[in-house]
């Protein structure tokens, strides 16, 4: 075996097997720097755009931070299991969606994963286009049409090698990318407030609202809801680590729900000086051409860090959830991103994305909180958990009672807002969608498992009260 | 164990890496059973800090919204 290949056996069995006391190397404060790092990404820059977009800067402040906090605060109570048992996201879903709906729920992961990839890397496409014109580049290089797609399918193919590598390679290039993208925050936030000055940015007009404002305010809200909700299949991978319950629910709350907003208002403050919503055209339009070229040069290194990050991340993944595959195959699942550069199609359509991702994850979410904590009353079969046969088979290793849910969360939400085809029922204007998906997923799923659906497993902590439960938070 | 086991089968895997991974889980499993793994247990009074945080964040999205 060699030095790569060992390594990674390393991380998928890290990955796989619960943590133990010495595993648990995290406090509050460093989980909230590691997953402020991941957070922190062109992802809320770009949510942070389309907001600045929609609505002017009072308000985009107020729905990023609301957008974001309301949705982390209902789901962040998971990171308590993640954090009690040591497991990972989708061997602690196995309790509430069965052994095979876990694995349904890490397609979606994928899906969602290929998705910011494919947004990643086109985005650090744009910026070489940008670089390639400054340069006087042939024309096939500097027209986004063609640039773009070239550029994006070239990084891809790069972060491809480099994820093969392995995680020491990795770590090695996130010592650059990283304190990459944070310098571009720190540069945004330099020119704003030296270049602009708040009260110039707070007297600004969005560039493209809708006609009615309160619809221009809730969509914004809908799409940071979303962001908020996107977190869920992420939050337990370092959760697990922590030393205390309590760290994990704070950090994620902190990180999530609140620091990696600033990336968020960021953006939108940006988006109402450039009135543009992509972060490739805020750089020479506010730093002027050298500072501009930086920008876009650490733009694009923060973006491939970012989809390194992403790749290995889900091809660990899969390798926890399938431990026989190989570790090409496990990577190879990433290559359907790369259908996803060969137009600005999908990156254009970035705001319909990330309401369809909030959808599928406040409805995830609802389920997952309502088994844990009002279903099985935070009790766990742990050897259960791991062995595939056991009690969390359900029906063909489904629960029925999430696929129940799922449909009523599914009904609830796409009957409030369409997404694709950005419809609205005039319900929407009041409670948006996100947050009421949430809310009817959750209840349904208690329900289903108390009064249809009820197996032995969701029946056990009835009699488990009859005897003292120290390891329930009181 | 059951013979239905997974994890049992899973012991006995021709796979090496498999092998020990599942000889490693069977260990740990049998360790946070007998609470070798527990850790600090989370309390209400501990999310009070973030349920306040949430809060103002609710009373300025309202000021925002009248105002």
């Amino acid at each position: 075996m060699t030095k790569e290949q060992s390594s990674i056996s390393k991380d998928v069995a890290f990955g796989f097997l619960p943590a133990q006391k010495n595993d648990r190397v995290f406090g509050l404060w460093d989980l909230v720097l590691i997953q402020v790092g991941i957070g922190v990404s062109c992802f809320c820059l770009l949510v942070g755009g389309y907001t600045g977009m929609m609505v002017g800067a009072k308000e985009a402040i107020a729905t990023i931070l609301f957008g974001n906090a309301l949705p982390v605060f209902l789901i962040i109570p998971i990171t308590i299991y993640f954090a009690r048992y040591g497991v990972d996201t989708f061997i602690a879903f196995r309790s509430s969606l069965g052994y095979l709906g876990s694995n349904i729920f890490y397609f979606i992961f994928m899906i969602l994963t290929i998705g910011y990839m494919s947004i990643a890397l086109f985005m650090a496409g744009q910026a070489l286009v940008k670089i390639a014109s400054f340069l006087s580049l042939p024309g096939f290089f500097t027209l986004k049409a063609t640039g773009a797609p070239f550029f994006a399918i070239l990084l891809f193919a790069f972060a491809f090698l480099v994820t093969f590598k392995g995680p020491m390679f990795i770590r090695k290039f996130n010592m650059i990318g990283v304190p990459a993208i944070l310098l571009v925050m720190l540069g945004l936030i330099s020119i704003l407030l030296f270049g602009q000055g708040l009260d110039k940015i707070f007297s600004l007009t969005p560039a493209e609202p809708y006609e009615d404002t309160t619809r221009s305010f809730i969509t914004a809200l809908e799409i940071n809801i979303g962001l908020g909700f996107s977190w869920l299949p992420y939050l337990g991978q370092y959760s697990r680590l922590v030393k205390s319950e309590k760290s994990a629910f704070k950090a994620g709350f902190l990180s999530y729900g609140i620091l990696v907003n600033i990336a968020a208002i960021l953006g939108a403050l940006t988006a109402l000086v450039v009135a543009s919503l992509d972060p490739t055209d805020w750089m020479f339009a506010i730093g002027g051409t050298w500072v501009g070229l930086i920008g876009l040069f650490l733009l694009t290194l923060g973006n491939l860090t970012a989809t390194i990050f992403l790749m290995y991340s889900q091809a660990i993944s899969f390798k926890t959830v399938f431990p026989k595959k190989s570790w090409l195959f496990a990577l190879a699942t990433a290559i359907p991103t790369v259908f996803l550069l060969l137009s600005s199609v999908f990156y254009d359509a970035f705001n319909s994305f990330i309401t369809v991702i909030s959808y599928i994850m406040a409805v995830f979410g609802g389920i997952v909180i309502s088994d844990f904590f009002f279903v099985k009353k935070q009790r766990i079969s742990f050897q259960d958990l791991y062995d595939t046969k056991g009690s969390y088979y359900y029906w063909r290793g489904i629960n029925p009672s999430a696929i129940t849910s799922f449909i009523v969360g599914t009904i609830a939400y796409w009957s409030l807002y369409n997404p694709i085809l950005d419809k609205v029922s005039g319900m929407f204007l009041y409670i948006s969608a996100g947050i009421p998906a949430y809310f009817a997923a959750g209840i349904c799923y208690y329900i289903s498992s108390k009064y249809v659906f009820s197996f032995k497993v969701d029946r056990e902590e009835q009699r488990a009260i009859a005897v003292p439960v120290e390891e329930k938070i009181l | 164990m059951t013979p239905k086991n997974s994890i049992q089968e899973n012991l006995n895997s021709k796979d090496d890496f498999i092998r020990s991974l599942y000889t490693d889980l069977h260990g740990r499993i049998q360790d946070f059973e007998r609470g070798n793994a527990r850790i600090e247990k989370m309390k209400l009074g501990d999310a009070k800090g973030t349920l306040f945080i949430v809060s103002a964040i609710v009373v300025y999205l309202l000021i925002v919204i009248v105002g």
